[in-house]
């Protein structure tokens, strides 16, 4: 499916979801006060005039209460809400899931490369990897977009799936996240919290009663209270699952479909889904905090109870069928024929049409598939090993991106700019000039993760030496890397945030020239092509109003600002950008290595999933 | 239930809502310094697994330095059991001090072994010996690097705990006393370099 039309699709379910949690916020309140109304009848009835504390029937206690359910739903929703601001990070915490950096067992280090491969393959950030300790075999990503997404597996499923199907269930998971799936079960955590929120009142309200000793017929009320908070809760709960359930099932076949179509190979998912099956021992996730975020596991990672009255997931029967329609329940699981694998050349990508190039890479967004991932594999194999050893930890990787910027800028810097890393720097600085432009963006992308673990303080002096670097060329190739880091960490380390205003394109026209001013004039390698490419950006429909800015008298902090700006696009204009760059990248009628380089990094800085190759 | 006993509950909220962010906030900052420990853990590792091979190395030219050699092999376990002690209470003042102590103990003893080596010039030249002592030095900047980065993430946390309102509740919430740094003495600063290009 069109990644495009993918995530209108999300928006259109946000907005599905935001009906039915109104009909569920008001289910409740006319059931609440339904329950005040007998209430008020048993007090009445029960209560003598003297000792009775309760107030006289009156319709002023209706509204109250109603709005007392109001505020302390959407005041927990709110709380919930906020709290998994941080995105993915802040339910993998909530899930006790450890981070996953170093491998201490070839289990792992194969889950990480799966991860890792399937993350280039996509062409986004490779996500920080979580293992939960479950027995169960399961799975979940989350996150609000790419840019923080996380995903997180169980113990169980490491060890008891091979790389295959542990291969299926990633590729699976990688679906959630380029369809919008991830964003909406992130807001799905958020919202359910207060829905849910008056049950647990409720039922520390019944143990309080359980538990007094005082006046029993300020007990007996009580109790009530907390009963009929009880019921609410359950309620609660029912429409929560209701609403999980309307809102997320159907996505699980899409997902399971694109994670065949991910990696061409539907055994794997297949077997997985199948050892799930007869894994009969451990099926279920013991963290209290798996009901909040059942919507967004695997497969069914809690039983069937008052949090889950409607099953999260498609039957696990149904789901194998579509995968392998002759599966009968207690089959042996037949592993995949192997294949001899094909050594794809990372030689540099043919010539093509440029009306090609661009239909091609606009179909291509979102939708990694297997030679992708194989691609990806043998990229990372070609890698020097000391590189991708040092990009495992934070020195390593400071040094691994301050010299690429050094080496792609073409710059000389003294040398206690760098304090204690420059002996690192002059170790990996050889293998850095031997990169291809290809290699080096990966290699960028292998250090962010690390790059993660810096204190605010490294990272602010990192950052000032590398914005030197920048600022002192008009390097096109220099000046996205440096954006592409900086972005991804400055929003890490929250020195600036996610602009929540989308704009539209016409209200961006100044930053939407000096972008294309800059793209077509630094892209380009003779003035005659930058015109060329300026004037096919132009003709793009919504860009007819850009104007060509000298380039010479750009400065970097212009050309952020730019890019921050498109950044902030409304989605449903997103299509109409790519579109533009793709033809201002590609006019001159061929794809050459250094454009497909800018291409990726422009895609990455936007957040755009684009494949790894053109093909 | 008067408009009094209302206002009365929607403070009640609203500072327990408040003192909630306060907790999770300090677990958050906690949480970062551990897994900043848990680097520092890594590098110390890989650091106590070149030793051995080290002084292997080295024992087959210095035959008759057998107590240097032994003093770094001790060194090293006794400091790899306080790594241990230490990486199961990150932050505590204790077996921070302890493991800085080791710690210096083990420099001290390499710093030895290598005046030592100066007199085996065969050894010093060896391709292994040259191969696994820059492999110790690039290991012990990176110890330095992650020391940085634990002691940053160590002080935001004592401050965000010292700070105001954090200060009132901290005792209450489990966040009673600060995090403790740790200290090594500092190894002999990098030259001033000629200009870095490529």
């Amino acid at each position: 499916m069109d990644f495009y039309r993918a995530q209108d699709e999300a928006r259109r379910r946000t907005r599905w979801l935001a009906v039915l949690f109104t009909l569920s916020l008001i289910s409740l309140l006319a059931m609440s006060n339904g329950l005040l109304y007998l209430l008020f009848r048993y007090a009445e009835s029960t209560a003598p005039a003297a000792g009775s504390s309760y107030p006289p029937d009156n319709p002023f206690m209706y509204v109250l209460v109603s709005a007392l359910i109001v505020v302390i739903v959407g005041l927990s929703s709110l709380f919930k809400s906020l709290s998994l601001r941080t995105g993915g990070k802040a339910v993998a915490e909530m899930l006790n899931a450890r981070l996953l950096l170093t491998a201490s067992n070839p289990a792992e280090q194969r889950l990480l490369n799966v991860v890792e491969e399937m993350a280039i393959a996509s062409g986004m950030p490779v996500p920080p990897v979580y293992i939960m300790e479950e027995e169960a075999i399961n799975a979940f990503a989350a996150g609000h977009s790419t840019a923080n997404a996380v995903v997180g597996v169980t113990r169980g499923a490491i060890v008891k799936l091979n790389r295959d199907e542990l291969q299926g269930v990633i590729a699976h998971e990688f679906s959630h996240i380029l369809h919008g799936d991830m964003k909406l079960n992130m807001r799905l955590i958020g919202w359910l919290y207060g829905i849910m929120v008056l049950g647990i009142i409720g039922q520390y309200l019944v143990r309080a009663a359980a538990v007094s000793r005082r006046n029993n017929n300020n007990n007996a009320v009580l109790a009530m209270m907390g009963l009929g908070l009880l019921i609410l809760g359950a309620s609660g709960s029912f429409f929560g699952s209701l609403i999980k359930a309307a809102v997320s099932r159907q996505r699980e076949y899409l997902a399971d479909a694109s994670a065949v179509q991910y990696t061409r190979n539907p055994k794997g998912l297949a077997n997985a889904l199948k050892r799930i099956a007869a894994d009969t021992a451990a099926p279920w996730l013991h963290n209290p905090a798996a009901s909040q975020i059942s919507h967004a596991l695997f497969s069914e990672g809690v039983h069937a109870s008052l949090n889950d009255l409607f099953a999260t997931h498609p039957p696990l029967e149904k789901r194998i069928r579509a995968l392998d329609p002759q599966w009968q329940p207690g089959q042996e699981l037949e592993p995949r024929p192997v294949q001899p694998e094909v050594k794809q050349s990372s030689a540099a990508t043919p010539k093509m049409d440029a009306a090609a190039a661009v239909t091609m890479a606009l179909a291509r967004v979102g939708a990694p598939d297997e030679t992708d991932i194989r691609r990806a594999r043998n990229l990372l194999e070609s890698l020097p090993a000391s590189c991708v050893l040092a990009a495992k930890d934070p020195q390593g990787a400071a040094a691994l991106v301050s010299a690429v910027l050094l080496y792609v800028n073409q710059i000389k810097l003294p040398g206690s700019s760098f304090g204690s890393l420059l002996v690192e720097i002059q170790r990996v600085g050889p293998s850095v000039t031997r990169l291809d432009a290809e290699q080096r963006l990966l290699l960028l992308n292998l250090c962010l993760p690390s790059l993660r673990q810096l204190s605010l303080r490294q990272y602010q002096q990192l950052r000032a030496v590398w914005e030197q670097i920048a600022k002192a060329t008009q390097n096109l190739s220099g000046w996205l890397l440096y954006e592409l880091t900086i972005s991804h960490l400055d929003r890490y380390f929250e020195l600036s945030r996610e602009s929540t205003v989308s704009r539209s394109l016409a209200q961006m026209q100044s930053e939407l020239s000096v972008f294309f001013s800059m793209l077509a004039e630094r892209g380009s390698s003779n003035p005659a092509d930058a015109d060329k490419a300026f004037a096919a950006a132009r003709n793009s429909s919504g860009f007819e109003k850009i104007e060509r800015i000298d380039t010479s008298a750009m400065n970097l902090e212009s050309f952020q600002q730019a890019c921050s700006a498109l950044r902030s696009l409304k989605p449903s204009e997103q299509k109409l950008l790519m579109a533009a760059i793709t033809a201002c990248i590609y006019s001159d009628n061929t794809v050459t290595v250094h454009e497909h380089e800018i291409m990726r990094a422009v895609c990455e800085i936007l957040g755009c999933p684009l494949p790894a190759d053109i093909h | 239930m008067g408009i009094t006993s209302i206002i009365l509950i929607v403070v009640v909220a609203v500072i327990a809502i408040y003192l909630i962010g306060v907790f999770n906030q300090l677990v958050a900052l906690k949480n970062r310094f551990q897994n900043a420990f848990a680097q520092i853990e890594v590098q110390l590792k890989r650091r106590y697994d070149l030793i051995p091979n080290l002084v292997e190395t080295a024992r087959a030219y210095m035959a008759h330095e057998s107590s240097t050699l032994e003093a770094v092999i001790q060194a090293r376990n006794q400091a790899s059991g306080s790594l241990g002690q230490a990486a199961a209470h990150p932050g505590d003042a204790a077996a921070m001090k302890s493991l800085a102590a080791q710690e210096g103990a083990l420099t001290s003893a390499l710093s030895r072994f290598s005046m030592v080596m100066e007199a085996y010039p065969d050894l010093k030249a060896s391709q292994n010996m040259m191969q696994l002592t820059e492999e110790l030095t690039s290991t012990e900047n990176k110890v330095a690097f992650a020391r940085q980065a634990y002691n940053d993430q160590v002080t935001a946390y004592n401050t965000y705990r010292q700070s105001f309102p954090a200060v009132v509740f901290a005792g209450l919430l489990g966040h009673g006393t600060d995090a403790a740094l740790l200290e090594f003495a500092d190894s002999a600063q990098i030259q001033q370099a000629p200009k870095v290009s490529f």
